[in-house]
């Protein structure tokens, strides 16, 4: 087949379409080197969002004879434009590991469970029964809340609704929670303090129209890298635009920067206050838009770091007003702000300028050095003030944007609201009510929905170690890898007392200390939906079989429901949803004998509308690139708050913060002060240790690290290391050294002048590798807002082993 | 300081006994299975109980042959050193040999197709080469 026939089929939208003739290598696993020629007789064609970051790239999937072969940029689709990074152009491997669960595993020992047996193949009714059971007693003895879900961003949005609804309504427990509690709930704590509404204004479109790009701690170009392609395209066509990368880390997104400025941990809250003092005494501000559109506030201060156990805080904001908050950032003079944060008075002011200069539109980006934080929820509140003195927000070009880790943080863990406190459609627990509001369309009686909050994850961890979680099942998650402090929690889950359940798709950190292990469907063995960072709701069908046993974590869900004689809150009726004729259903639709996915979409629409969250009927989205939300009259929102893109901005307001009721539509700034983290370098423990990721690896690795390209691409965990301090320890490339901190130590090989180098003083160990468990030695400080931890910053001391 | 909790694996010299007693009592129960009701799982995962250090080939472009595509369509790997190369706004050192697919030593460098170009030049969305062209490092993944 000719390259132009090949262009021409996915020109046609590339949904269900076959292809005859031509060549193409078979490598359905991992041996690509023995790959065997085939024909592209009968290859399909369907589309599909990633399946790692919150992007949210289209991919067209190619599947021949049940099996995926192929992978290609969706060229319809706006987001991605038909190219994408190394990880999405690896999707047609991740399902296909050697060692694919199959089978539901339980512990035993002569062939009964035991918490100290091996791991043993069993049905799933075995399996599911003795969850139940567990549960069951569990509750009796301890009440609902000792019973725990902990689920995931990489959870669809019916995954998340169905747990939610199950914990929530059915056993009548609020302790559920996700992993992008570690990834976003400092972002949507700064949304919800400064707009009352979750989620950024703008989209992916605004990177055309904008002259300046301000990283804040976000290494785009490894972490989203296609995004990081858009910029360098707006950089490359437009001479006058320019990216600062402002970071703790030199790293690639330098490459294409004007300027790269080095901060010390922390010191952002400085700079950010800094910047705003400057733009004060400059008059680099918008009177008009301050006075029409904002409001002043502040909040507790000195408001620790959530280490101890139980742990609580709660902010008081009083009101403030402009005077008093510029008296505030008064005190970030830029010699102050230097001496926090190593930044020079003139590059602050530069910045300072960039933001001021009302001709020049600017995009601020974040994502985990933001929201990983102590005080995460100041830091977003204090970049969106330089945006909101400016009045550059809300317009094409001009926007404040928070990004995402997770292909569906936003979508299912955000909108969904599967946290501990949160329900749909940025509704609360706390609030009467938002509970008798969901109670409602959930159809069960007033008062089901328990009014307090329970576990927060660090503090589900905590309460797992100290007996008030008894039974925690993990879904899409490996927490067990992925927790700070670790070895605290690894050993509460073996705990004789404790019952640990993961769903996942290959044996895990967290899989070998689970006491049941569910195998799992993934990605497009099952129908699914995700929402991306730009408020773009995408679905795709089910492609292929998934492999064994595996099972949908929807279906595992349902079927727990069951069994604990809550099946009737999934219970639809097949005239309303009948199942698909003309594309394969899902395990747990044809189960149902409805098309349940739909039954719970179109149900979980009926929170979003006519409150700004509306999304499009079910349908739609099959025949779509996705749409961004709130979704009026069939048409989506590039833009919220902006009269003439946002339906919800009543004609002549102009702009309407219409999330922030009671301050009659204003967005508020917020005096945030500096103050330091939790732990910091000093004799001992001398170094700064920062984690993360690097572009070939998602997450712990458990998916990329199986592909054998990917693999090899990036095998190891490495401890990277600035050439100043490496010299002065003896220590080189190559160096075996060990990493140690009050809690924990690692042991890896060092990289000096490697893919990143930090700043002097401070170590990068990215968290995929299970040979080097870093999160051994992270420390779990948390914002005491958001309750997000900080995986970047803690104090260690590193040796030559 | 702690130890890694691990079902698995250790670092420590002891825990291979340890590992090795493991063994024998699976062995022992795998022999048992009739009686016990179901085979033990034998997936040991990622972990190897080592770190490993990232060795790349280190060859000059020419001098490497190249590695064959995962799939049609998916991005050529690289199979020489590129820790010297630089991809900036000003200059990207991929074209030199790549955009026209020049004679670099025994080998012939891939040319960029034309999909990934805009106009006369490098279509922006695809100017940065590594976000999905990535060298290959010695070793292979453990499962």
């Amino acid at each position: 087949m000719g390259e132009l026939t090949r262009r021409e089929f996915l020109k046609r939208g590339g949904v269900i379409v076959s292809v005859v003739g031509g060549t193409i290598y078979l490598n359905p696993y991992l041996d690509y080197v023995e790959a065997i020629t085939e024909s592209l007789d009968d290859l399909t064609w369907d589309k599909a969002p990633c399946r790692f970051c919150g992007t949210g790239c289209s991919v067209l999937v190619g599947v021949k004879d049940g099996k995926i072969v192929a992978v290609k940029g969706d060229p319809e689709s706006s987001v991605n434009k038909g190219t994408l990074c190394v990880k999405g152009y690896s999707l047609p491997f991740i399902q296909y590991g050697r060692d694919r669960l199959t089978k539901p595993l339980i512990r035993k020992k002569n062939g009964s469970y035991d918490k100290q047996g091996e791991l043993t193949e069993a049905s799933w009714d075995e399996a599911m029964e003795l969850i139940a059971q567990k549960a069951k007693k569990t509750i009796e003895d301890k009440g609902p809340s000792a019973v725990a879900m902990f689920g995931s961003g990489q959870w669809t949005i019916w995954e998340g609704y169905a747990a939610s609804k199950l914990w929530k309504a059915g056993l009548q427990s609020n302790s559920i929670e996700v992993n992008a509690r570690h990834c976003m709930a400092s972002a949507v704590t700064g949304f919800m303090t400064t707009f009352g509404m979750d989620e950024p204004m703008g989209s992916y479109e605004d990177f055309s129209h904008a002259d300046v790009f301000v990283l804040w701690g976000a290494n785009m170009a490894e972490m989203h890298p296609i995004l990081f392609s858009k910029i360098t395209d707006r950089l490359l066509q437009n001479k006058n635009a320019q990216l600062i990368n402002m970071t703790t880390i030199s790293n690639r997104s330098s490459a294409m920067a004007a300027k790269e400025i080095i901060f010390k941990p922390q010191s952002d809250l400085a700079i950010a206050n800094g910047i705003a003092n400057i733009l004060i005494n400059e008059g680099w501000i918008n009177q008009d838009f301050i006075s029409r559109h904002l409001a002043f506030k502040r909040g507790k201060e000195n408001i620790g770091y959530g280490l101890e156990d139980r742990f609580a805080f709660e902010d008081e904001p009083k009101a403030s007003d402009f005077q008093a908050y510029s008296q505030f950032v008064s005190n970030y003079t830029p010699e102050y702000v230097e001496k926090l944060s190593g930044v020079s008075r003139d590059d602050l002011y530069q910045l300072a300028r960039l933001y001021g200069d009302p001709k020049l539109k600017v995009v601020s980006l974040w994502t985990m050095g933001m929201n990983q934080h102590t005080r995460g929820t100041w830091i977003n509140n204090l970049v969106y003030n330089l945006h909101l003195l400016t009045g550059k927000i809300s317009e094409p070009g001009n926007q404040p944007f928070s990004l995402t880790g997770q292909p569906s943080a936003c979508g299912t863990t955000r909108e969904v609201g599967t946290f501990t406190q949160r329900l749909p459609a940025d509704m609360v627990v706390t609030n009467a009510e938002h509970r008798a509001k969901t109670e409602k369309i959930w159809g069960v009686p007033e008062g089901t929905i328990p009014a307090k909050p329970t576990f927060h994850a660090i503090e589900m961890m905590k309460a797992l170690d100290r007996g008030e979680v008894n039974v925690f099942w993990s879904q899409t998650a490996n927490p067990f890898q992925a927790f700070p402090n670790l070895n605290r929690y690894r050993k509460a889950a073996l705990k004789e007392e404790n019952f640990i359940i993961v769903s996942d798709v290959y044996p895990t950190r967290s899989t070998e200390i689970a006491d049941v292990v569910l195998p799992s469907a993934m990605w497009v063995e099952k129908e699914g939906a995700f929402g991306n960072a730009e408020r773009r709701t995408q679905f795709w069908r089910r492609m292929i079989d998934p492999p064994g046993e595996a099972r949908s974590d929807l279906w595992q869900t349902v079927e727990f429901a069951k069994r604990m004689g809550q099946g009737n809150l999934f219970e639809y009726s097949d005239d309303d949803f009948p199942m698909p004729q003309s594309y394969p259903s899902s395990d747990a639709t044809q189960d149902a004998g409805f098309y349940l996915e739909k039954a719970l979409f179109e149900e979980y629409r009926k929170f979003g509308l006519g409150v700004g969250h509306d999304l499009a009927p079910f349908d739609v989205y099959h025949q779509t690139r996705g749409l961004r939300w709130p979704v009026v009259d069939g048409k989506e929102t590039l833009i919220r708050y902006r009269e003439g893109y946002d339906p919800y901005v009543e004609k002549g307001k102009g702009l309407d913060f219409y999330g922030n009721e009671k301050t009659g539509g204003k967005a508020v700034v917020w005096s945030r002060p500096y103050e330091p983290p939790p732990e910091v370098p000093n004799s001992e423990y001398p170094f700064w240790l920062c984690t993360g990721r690097v572009m070939e690896h998602w997450h712990s690795g458990t998916m990329t690290r199986r592909v054998k390209s990917l693999y090899k691409a990036y095998p190891h965990a490495t401890a990277n290391l600035h050439p100043e301090d490496a010299s002065k320890l003896g220590i080189r490339s190559g160096t075996k050294i060990r990493i140690s901190s009050r809690r924990g130590e690692a042991v890896m090989f060092a990289e000096v002048a490697g893919r990143v180098t930090p700043q002097e003083g401070m170590v990068y160990v990215p968290w995929f590798d299970e040979d080097v468990l870093i999160n051994n030695v992270t420390l779990d400080a948390y914002c005491p807002i958001s309750k997000q931890a900080d995986f970047k910053k803690c104090a260690v001391r590193i040796e030559v082993v | 300081m702690e130890e890694t909790i691990s079902r698995f694996f250790d670092n420590k010299i002891i825990a291979i006994a340890a590992a090795m007693a493991l063994v024998a009592i699976m062995l022992a129960l795998l022999a048992s299975c009739g009686d016990s009701g179901g085979t033990v799982f034998s997936g040991k995962g990622l972990a190897t109980g080592e770190p490993g250090m990232n060795i790349y080939s280190g060859k000059e472009p020419g001098q490497a042959s190249k590695i064959e595509r995962p799939y049609p369509g998916a991005p050529p790997l690289v199979p020489h050193a590129v820790d010297k190369m630089n991809i900036t706004r000003e200059k990207n050192d991929c074209i030199g040999c790549h955009k026209d697919g020049i004679r670099v030593g025994q080998d012939v460098a891939t040319k960029i197709p034309e999909s990934h170009y805009e106009g006369t030049g490098l279509a922006g969305i695809r100017y940065n080469c590594r976000q999905c062209h990535v060298p290959q490092a010695e070793g292979e993944p453990p499962v």
